[in-house]
């Protein structure tokens, strides 16, 4: 039975992929040029800075949870990585992935032990770290990249950047740990069932830490990957909540590749493909010549339009079982 | 005997409302450290703050208590002002209908596909949040379009008391809102049908209780108080505004948790969000007074409000855990 349910989620995934290739031929019909190696490369860096962050967000909603201070801890690293990276380059970076896991490990603490919930947890965080980032930057921009910060990102590996390279690594080393190991069986353990797992004897607690952790140790390395694409920090004027649009990208990046969003069922293979299916649909509306406006409208309409076809599908599954 | 009689009593009291608890601990501690922090000018600015918090959050406590979240309330807030900043160009009334259909309309969207279609709030929100932006981004790329005055001098109707404007509709739009919000959640059916929903979907939908119809109910209603916000902030910066909502999203879900209203759902009263909506009023309101860190001031905001959360969350989590 779980086999049967398994095999007809990965029957989803078979169709994602080959609606993403619709939307390229679709896209190459519209604008021309749109499948040339040059631009796929370079919509797959913008999709892995994205895209690192949906990866540690993947653990996250795994086990059940969510992590919205991704996109804050984000732009940390636009204000600490440029005071730190002036002329060493290993240990600031070291620093600055550390970081990172240490905001996350400050999340996993209180939402494992003093057991708040992790939307209200995650948006505590960000509204800390907010205020945070503009106190000690001053609201300033810090200086250019490291230049090895720099190669890092957009040098280019045959006809991929560096962070794209660096992202499907990532992503392979993550699918590996959560089908090859005991840990990626408790992380999915957790999100399917969260009584039993600990009635098995699996280290909720500790495992609930864990994924947090990553997951700010993740986005500390897309915020670093922001800072040397973008090469210029810079900080947007928005009031509160800085980078949440950023934590909104990767939920849907995770949930359009058909990650359960009630935890469970998926993994990051899923989240490649729903962040490249995600950046596809933006690049065309941009080629098309959309204004800002009508691709917020879209992707929320597509987000929705994903959602209720993965929803309607798991309900065909349901009958055909029954019948 | 009086004595041990009343302490209990008080520790009931306390613990039923932290909140104000804690408001009074703040506004004790802010008046030490701040010379002149209560101050009727300073009050009326929390009034006028919180008001648009307290709009927003009770729709989206309704929402929570439900088992829900409204992610979109910020983004209705955008478009209602962007709406009403188009439609009051011809007529008053017609722009606040239009803006408070707006608001139901998205509403009403949301509940229908969260319990028809049993797709996760959070997704059904953040996807409807991306069309309400966007529309409101498109119907006005900038801050501009008129609101009419005279719905600016209904809203912001004030009188002078000790040579302080102080804006009497807005206060009674507060005390009418949480009396609203207290008599629909405590004394009437749908607010016990929105308890059951959301201490338990399965009983309740045993019980009888129409858990589908709860639920469409409490989106619309927070669709149109949203809407409602956005009216009322467009009357206080007199201007519609693609992303003056955007803080609001956060703002609600801060002050309908730090009012003790559980996320799970089925927990939790609307004064006590008040409470909340005036704490963070508060706090930002000081953080404004303190001169001293002069523009950064408004950061630290963020950082007190942060931390507040946190510490009450793990506190109320210590008193239901005994």
């Amino acid at each position: 039975m779980i086999s049967e349910l398994e095999m007809k989620i990965s029957r989803d995934l078979l169709i994602l992929v080959a609606v993403s290739f619709g939307l390229l031929v679709v896209s190459e019909l519209l604008a021309p040029g749109f499948i040339e190696i040059d631009h796929l490369s370079f919509i797959l860096e913008i999709t892995a800075i994205v895209g690192t962050a949906a990866l540690g967000q993947t653990l996250v909603i795994l086990t059940g949870g969510i992590d919205l201070s991704v996109g804050t801890i984000m732009y940390l690293m636009l204000a600490i990585a440029p005071r730190l990276m002036r002329e060493e380059f290993l240990l600031p970076f070291l620093i600055c992935l550390a970081v990172g896991a240490l905001v996350g490990a400050v999340n996993g603490i209180l939402i494992a032990w003093a057991r708040v919930p992790p939307i209200v947890q995650t948006i505590a965080t960000m509204t800390a770290l907010t205020g945070f980032i503009f106190i000690y930057s001053g609201g300033v921009s810090g200086a250019k990249a490291h230049p090895l910060l720099r190669a890092m990102t957009v040098n280019q590996i045959g006809p991929l950047h560096s962070c794209t390279v660096i992202w499907i690594i990532l992503i392979i080393f993550f699918y590996i740990i959560l089908h090859r190991t005991t840990y990626g069986r408790y992380i999915q353990a957790l999100g399917s069932n969260p009584r039993a797992s600990y009635l098995s004897g699996i280290k909720v607690k500790l495992t609930t830490f864990s994924v947090y952790t990553l997951s700010g140790l993740l986005s500390a390395l897309a915020g670093l990957f922001f800072y040397g694409y973008a090469n210029i920090p810079y900080y947007p004027s928005q009031t509160g909540g800085l980078g949440i649009d950023y934590a909104f990208s990767s939920i849907t990046a995770v949930v359009v590749g058909g990650t359960l969003f009630t935890g469970g069922k998926g993994g990051p293979d899923r989240t490649f493909f729903g962040a490249l299916f995600m950046q596809l649909l933006v690049s065309l509306l941009v080629m098309l010549g959309l204004p800002q406006a009508l691709r917020l409208l879209v992707n929320g309409a597509i987000l929705l339009v994903i959602v209720i076809i993965y929803k309607l599908l798991q309900k065909s599954i349901k009958l055909t079982k029954l019948s | 005997m009086v004595q041990s009689k009343l302490s209990p009593k008080l520790k009931k009291f306390a613990t039923a409302y932290t909140v104000y608890v804690l408001l009074i601990l703040f506004w004790i501690a802010s008046s030490l450290f701040v010379k002149n922090f209560i101050t009727l000018y300073n009050m009326v600015t929390i009034v006028i703050v919180c008001t648009s918090i307290s709009l927003v959050s009770l729709g989206q406590n309704m929402v929570i208590l439900t088992g829900g979240i409204d992610l979109s309330v910020g983004a209705v807030l955008s478009l209602a002002t962007a709406l009403a900043s188009i439609f009051m160009k011809s007529d008053t009334i017609l722009g606040v209908a239009v803006a408070l259909a707006a608001g139901l309309l998205i509403g009403l969207f949301n509940g229908l596909i969260v319990s028809k279609l049993k797709i996760e709030p959070f997704i059904v929100t953040l996807g409807s949040m991306g069309i309400a932006s966007g529309l409101a981004l498109y119907l006005r790329p900038a801050p501009g379009g008129y609101i009419s005055p005279e719905f600016i001098n209904l809203v912001f109707y004030s009188i002078k008391i000790f040579d302080v404007n102080f804006p009497i509709t807005c206060f009674l739009i507060l005390v009418l809102t949480t009396i609203f919000g207290e008599i629909v959640l405590l004394k009437r059916n749908l607010g016990r049908m929105i308890y059951a929903v959301g201490g338990n979907e399965q009983y309740a939908r045993l019980m009888g209780v129409p858990v589908d119809r709860v639920k469409i109910i409490c989106y619309c209603i927070s669709g149109l108080t949203a809407a409602l916000a956005g009216l009322y902030i467009s009357a206080m910066t007199r201007v519609g505004s693609p992303s003056v909502g955007d803080p609001f999203t956060l703002y609600s879900i801060i002050a309908v948790t730090l009012g003790g209203t559980s996320i799970q759902g089925g927990v939790g009263r609307y004064i006590n969000t008040v409470g909340a909506a005036i704490i963070v009023a508060s706090i930002e309101r000081l953080m404004n007074q303190i001169g001293v860190l002069g523009i950064m001031g408004s950061w630290f905001t963020w950082i007190v409000e942060g931390i507040f959360l946190v510490i009450v969350i793990v506190l109320s989590m210590k008193v239901k855990g005994k």
